[in-house]
């Protein structure tokens, strides 16, 4: 009966009405923060030429925020202690040291839908296998940069102070066009094998891998399969909170980790922020170039047919959405033929994760929503996002003359 | 994820079945004394502990007030009013007991950091104690506990173990961890047998070929509902007990075993979705390959009326599997 089904799926309403389940804002999100990073790292390759370079830097700056999250050297034990070992409840039959990164790597895969499993987790070796990756579209640096976080974590989770003992390899990655993602940690005393640059973290392992064929491949992660992610020792997380764990930290590891890295790579914070704003801009209006990406908008969000091509809504109902999706809280205070207003709070807006605001958001997405409008509304329209400075902002969505448009 | 190709995960389990193999199996250690110690232990746990006596030990379980099962453990009677309990999850005991104890005269504390444990098990583990102790443990009865010394280290031997083999288990403090390991290296190696080295072959793919399930294997379940109703005393009170008398006679679900016919199980993760004629029935607690059985075995939480000999699919990529007894061998 519907009486007992209606409170059985956690959905938001569109601005039409159209009601979009936990699910698919959460598989949203994860491809929409995928989406900014690939930006992001457009903006990157034009600042610095050399592949090698732009991945060094954008390595070292990860790695160096990821072990800064464990506080001081002396604070560092206590905290894997804390949130690695009892938070994952890793019983002490494991011996303490880096391969128990495999486990949370697998949870932090798996909070952000990419698919997989652990296929070998022994003392000695541990290989991961990820079937799909929301951010396969950004580009060799940033499966480089994972390698990075990853040796962060298995330095601080180390038996020998905060000095991993495993080779680290990802050996094949989607972001590259394979299959699999494949992350192989190898002892390094074990397998004879040298300490590793940056530049040295996509190389073979020594084992042989194991590739699960394709008729054994998944979709989506656990949290979408099975409505919450169980890890090898028993320990759940449910969507909500994979969902809300996205929502704040998946800004922080591919977007504000890199950005301080490009940043230095501009010669200036100017120069950064007018090419920044362009590459955004140049991805908006691709964004609904299609006919078929206008009608499938439309039909996604519920849009009446009645409403007319020309109506600013069609914008500001999108970006409502992506508020939705992206867990951010907003007010909707102008809803006409002529205007939408939407009155965000601008800590809300750019402090996804409270500890590491992110201003540079609002360029971008003022930037990308502006090219957006015109394709997926018209020239006519525009969108801005006024009073940024002060503690409540506007993003508008208005008819507006621009003589000097992005 | 264990794989039939695996050499040395097969050469594991196959020490444990058919020789002997030994590795450091350090669960949570908490130490219960109290002069009401046994009355509060009673309230938690579905066995009688007051027939256990000094020296003896007992698998039981504790549930919530549902009558689900929270935890397994193994209770241990070390000596007049001094219990030990070897958990998983011995941090999330001492808050149960907090909430449970009332007034009693009760002292809990995890001496998990005090105590290493060494298990050695398969058929010819007791050669390998005798091998290893000052004196033998021919005589040690099963779910027994005596003291022996490894050189001039004191230890405790618990005739017990996770494989469904004879089996012991050394207790010795901590700061001896070392040595405990290599004598007992030294020992299991004088009779052909190896120390263990894949954490999946002693922690799922051995107990499970048995029957043996983890504590998140019994989410949702009363005792009843997954074999442990023997477990339940009938004579004494605990927490949960109006609960599982009632789910003992209207069940709910009941834990099943698992046989895959695909040659792995990449696309099962733990808590996998399972069907019957395309209708969701239960979840997969986990799947993992059984090198005695020689198949893909898992363990299920299924609809009560869901029989042996049904025909299912686990996961999005419908693997079929047939439901079977849980004991694989």
């Amino acid at each position: 009966m519907l009486k007992e089904k209606l409170d059985t799926r956690k959905c938001f309403a569109t601005a039409w009405g159209k009601l979009i389940t936990e699910e698919e804002a959460y598989r949203q999100l994860n491809r929409q923060i995928a989406a900014m990073t690939a930006n992001l790292f457009q903006v990157m390759r034009i600042f610095e030429p050399s592949w090698e370079k732009r991945t060094a830097a954008i390595c070292d700056i990860a790695n160096m925020m990821n072990m800064a999250v464990a506080g001081s050297p002396e604070d560092q034990k206590a905290y894997v202690n804390q949130a690695l070992y009892e938070a994952f409840n890793i019983p002490e039959l494991c011996e303490k040291s880096s391969w128990l990164g495999g486990i949370t790597g697998d949870s932090g895969d798996e909070w952000e839908n990419m698919a997989g499993r652990v296929v070998q987790f022994t003392r000695n070796r541990v290989e991961k296998e990820l079937d799909t990756c929301p951010w396969d579209i950004v580009g060799s640096e940033l499966c480089n940069m994972t390698t990075s976080m990853f040796t962060a974590n298995f330095d601080l989770a180390s038996s020998n102070g905060t000095e991993n003992e495993v080779a680290l390899n990802m050996c094949q990655a989607r972001g590259c066009g394979n299959k699999h993602c494949r992350v192989v940690a190898e002892r390094r005393d074990v397998y004879n094998l040298p300490k590793q640059d940056w530049l040295e973290h996509m190389q073979q392992p020594v084992e042989p891998i194991h590739d699960t064929p394709r008729e054994r491949m998944v979709k989506e992660g656990q949290c979408l399969r099975n409505g919450q992610y169980t890890q090898n020792f028993g320990e759940e997380t449910s969507l909500e909170t994979a969902y809300h764990w996205v929502a704040q930290m998946g800004w922080v590891w591919s977007i504000q980790f890199p950005m301080m890295a490009i940043k230095d790579m501009a010669p200036d914070e100017d120069e950064f922020l007018r090419v920044f704003r362009i590459v955004f801009a140049t991805a908006g209006k691709n964004q609904f170039i299609d006919p078929f990406a206008k009608e499938g908008l439309r039909s996604f969000l519920g849009v009446p047919h009645e409403m007319d091509e020309n109506d600013g809504r069609l914008l500001g109902g999108y970006i409502r959405y992506m508020l939705d999706v992206q867990q951010v809280p907003y007010e909707m205070v102008r809803w006409t033929r002529d205007e939408t207003w939407i009155k965000v709070k601008s800590e809300d807006f750019t402090a996804r994760y409270e500890m590491a605001p992110l201003d540079e958001l609002i360029d971008a997405y003022e930037a990308q929503w502006n090219g957006a409008a015109k394709t997926l509304v018209s020239p006519e329209w525009s969108c801005v996002i006024e009073d940024r400075e002060e503690e409540e902002m506007y993003i508008k969505v208005i008819r507006k003359e621009d003589l000097r448009m992005l | 994820m264990l794989f039939r190709e695996d050499t040395v995960a097969r050469a594991d389990a196959m020490a444990i079945r058919q020789g002997v193999g030994f590795y450091r199996w350090t669960h949570d250690l908490v130490e219960i004394t109290g002069k009401d110690a046994l009355e509060v232990l009673q309230k938690i746990y579905i066995s009688d502990l007051s027939k256990v006596p000094v020296g003896k030990s007992k698998y039981t379980a504790s549930l919530d007030e549902q009558g689900e099962i929270i935890d397994d453990v193994i209770v241990m009677h070390m000596a007049d009013g001094l219990y030990w309990v070897s958990d998983l999850y011995g941090p999330r005991l001492l808050p149960w007991i907090e909430k449970h104890k009332g007034n009693a005269d009760i002292q809990a504390k995890i001496i998990t950091y005090d105590y290493d444990m060494y298990a050695v098990q398969g058929p010819d583990s007791l050669k390998a104690m005798n091998a290893l102790l000052d004196a033998p443990v021919d005589e040690l009865k099963r779910f027994a506990i005596c003291e022996r010394k490894i050189g001039d280290i004191p230890v405790y031997i618990h005739r017990s173990g996770f494989t469904g083999e004879n089996g012991y288990e050394i207790y010795a403090a901590f700061d001896q961890s070392q040595a405990i390991r290599d004598a007992a290296l030294k020992a299991v190696e004088s009779v052909g047998g190896r120390e263990l080295q894949t954490l999946e072959v002693y922690v799922r793919s051995i107990p499970m070929e048995k029957g043996f399930a983890l504590k998140q294997d019994f989410k949702h379940l009363s005792p009843c509902e997954c074999g442990l109703g023997w477990a339940m005393a009938a004579e004494k009170d605990f927490i949960g007990k109006e609960a599982a008398l009632e789910r003992k006679a209207n069940p709910k679900y009941r834990m099943v075993g698992l046989e895959f016919s695909r040659e792995s199980t990449e696309d099962i993760s733990i808590w996998e979705r399972v069907y019957w004629y395309g209708v969701e029935v239960g979840r997969c607690a986990q799947t993992i390959y059984g090198y005695t059985v020689e198949k893909n075995i898992g363990f299920a939480t299924v609809r009560a009326d869901v029989p042996d000999g049904a025909e299912l699919t686990v996961g999005c990529n419908d693997s079929p599997a047939v439901v079977v007894n849980k004991v694989f061998c």
